[in-house]
């Protein structure tokens, strides 16, 4: 369970996030929804750490994954990514073989073993459903891949480390409505042993795919968390005016 | 309006596609040149030899001027010590160069953000030595390693100044190489719990390795033509070198004696630019392919 409390985010002067206190239960799929600039992305990046990766970012408050705080100086930040994996909107693949790109992280983490790397990439690449595809060209460079097959290799590559929670940054909005509608599927299969935050633009994705929904917006000093619920709570009735004026498409 | 528009670029075209012939043709003028006026050094004495002997004979005297030792102050004789110097010489060098020159990249380029107070001043410390005469560098080398040092006239004195000169080049162009690699790849590769050096030798360096093999081509073309340098500090002696403490005359060096202190050896200045030459060819092929099977290797796009 991932919970964050009072959570800030700043980039030099600039708020990106501000004040938001959420709690992501296991085996979810959440969806966070808002416009451009309301923090959404800052929201995912905090939760793996990804933020130490800019300089100028501070982040105040705290998030919580079980009973570990996520940004104590002591966190084992490799052993953080190991628990909570993330796909990008455009999938970012290594110039590399497809067996390397898969093989590379489980090496990274210590597996070595080649029967044992080759059964783990063969059976991620079946729940992805990605085996059949590739099981010939495993050793062409992944950027031979079309679009929607490299994004589910990413999820492939996330996947093979075992992963307790994925956090995805509009994992479909570079991919036609085919390759959508396979990661979605995979999606929601997922959430039988993963917990999954999903930030997207697309509402009716969110509507489809998602357990819970959070919804945040910004007046230009920074995200704030407006409702979160149930999703279809959400989008049937919701509280705010605001919630509902987004959703209806009449802002944002 | 329309008179202007129809001719312009079409002359523009002309001249951008006419633009690689000076240069090609300056090389191949240079090439020419030295194969004429230095063959000489390897073309059998007796003209009565011909068809396949004389390629062996040929062969066999490129061979005997490539490892025999200077006669006559080098108007006879080969070149064989000289060539053995400038190895060790360029070895040293290397040695001290690459892993320094790699480190300084990757600290410049991975570890300190790009407007970081001393990473900017290493920057700028490192163009304006780039641009400094190798005279200068001779100097340097000549108080602070032969000297201060004690390591007197020396290959070990040589290596260590030519690596200072040859620094900047590879520093700048290796850290381009790792600026050219997305800061997308770096995102995946944390986000998949890569600590920061397994980054920077599994996914940065194999891609960012066209780079260096160019700033390490660079640098050895600098180092190789260097003569104010090495004069003061690796010496002038053409004996075969029996250590790194020994004085040894480097190709270029040996050139320059040649053809402004002897008299008569200018044909031998020519044979042994040629060699230089071809030398800098082989390097410069071997280095990529060099590239291509260690440090690229990784790196798959078919």
């Amino acid at each position: 369970m991932i919970t964050t409390k009072n959570l800030t985010i700043r980039y030099g002067d600039k708020v990106a996030l501000r004040d938001v206190s959420l709690t992501f239960e296991p085996c979810t799929i959440t969806a966070i929804l808002g416009p451009s600039g309301s923090g959404k992305t800052s929201l995912l990046a905090s939760l793996n750490r990804l933020t130490d990766l800019i300089p100028s970012c501070r982040v105040d408050g705290s998030v919580r994954i079980d009973d570990m705080d996520v940004f104590e100086r002591n966190t084992d930040v490799v052993e953080l990514r190991h628990r909570v994996g993330m796909i990008f909107q455009r999938p970012i693949l290594f110039p590399m073989t497809i067996r390397r790109n898969l093989e590379l992280p489980l090496r990274e983490h210590g597996y070595r073993n080649q029967t044992l790397l080759n059964e783990k990439i063969e059976r991620t690449l079946v729940e992805v459903g990605l085996w059949d595809e590739v099981k010939d060209r495993m050793e062409r460079s992944a950027l031979t891949l079309s679009g929607g097959q490299q994004q589910r290799l990413c999820l492939a590559r996330a996947l093979v480390l075992n992963p307790e929670m994925m956090l995805l940054d509009e994992p479909c909005s570079a991919l036609d409505p085919v390759s959508t509608g396979v990661v979605e599927e995979l999606l929601v299969r997922l959430r039988t042993k993963c917990t999954l935050i999903v930030v997207t633009h697309n509402l009716a994705q969110a509507r489809r795919i998602s357990d819970k929904s959070a919804f945040l917006w910004s007046e230009g000093d920074g995200g704030k968390l407006i409702e979160h619920g149930e999703t279809r709570m959400m989008f049937d009735s919701p509280r705010e005016a605001l919630t509902e004026a987004y959703l209806k498409g009449k802002v944002g | 309006m329309a008179r202007r528009e129809s001719w312009f670029p079409h002359l523009f075209d002309t001249c951008v596609w006419l633009a690689p012939v000076p240069i090609a043709g300056l090389f191949l003028w240079l090439l020419g040149d030295l194969v004429i006026r230095g063959g000489g050094a390897f073309w059998p004495v007796d003209t009565e030899v011909t068809g396949i002997r004389s390629v062996i004979v040929i062969a066999e005297q490129i061979i005997h001027f490539l490892t025999a030792s200077p006669v006559r102050a080098g108007r006879g004789g080969g070149i064989g010590p000289i060539l053995v110097s400038t190895g060790l010489i360029l070895t040293v060098c290397m040695f001290v160069a690459l892993p320094i020159g790699l480190g300084t990249a990757i600290l410049l380029s991975e570890f300190l953000a790009e407007q970081n107070r001393f990473g900017r001043l290493v920057r700028r410390s490192l163009d304006v030595l780039a641009g400094v005469p190798s005279i200068v560098f001779g100097l340097f080398g000549n108080a602070f390693f032969c000297r201060f040092l004690g390591l007197r006239f020396s290959i070990a004195a040589g290596g260590l100044t030519l690596a200072c000169m040859v620094l900047p080049l590879l520093i700048r162009s290796a850290e381009e190489g790792f600026r050219a690699v997305p800061e997308s790849q770096r995102q995946a590769a944390a986000a998949l719990g890569f600590s920061r050096w397994s980054t920077v030798f599994r996914i940065i360096i194999p891609q960012a390795s066209l780079g260096i093999v160019v700033g390490l081509i660079l640098g050895i073309g600098r180092a190789v033509a260097e003569t104010a340098a090495l004069i003061f500090t690796s010496g002038y002696v053409d004996r075969m070198p029996r250590s790194l403490g020994d004085s040894g005359r480097s190709l270029s060096i040996h050139i320059y004696d040649l053809s402004m202190n002897v008299p008569g050896g200018n044909e031998n200045a020519y044979a042994s630019a040629l060699v230089l030459v071809v030398s800098l060819v082989v390097i410069n092929v071997s280095a990529r392919k060099l590239a291509a099977s260690f440090l690229h290797r990784e790196v798959s796009h078919t």
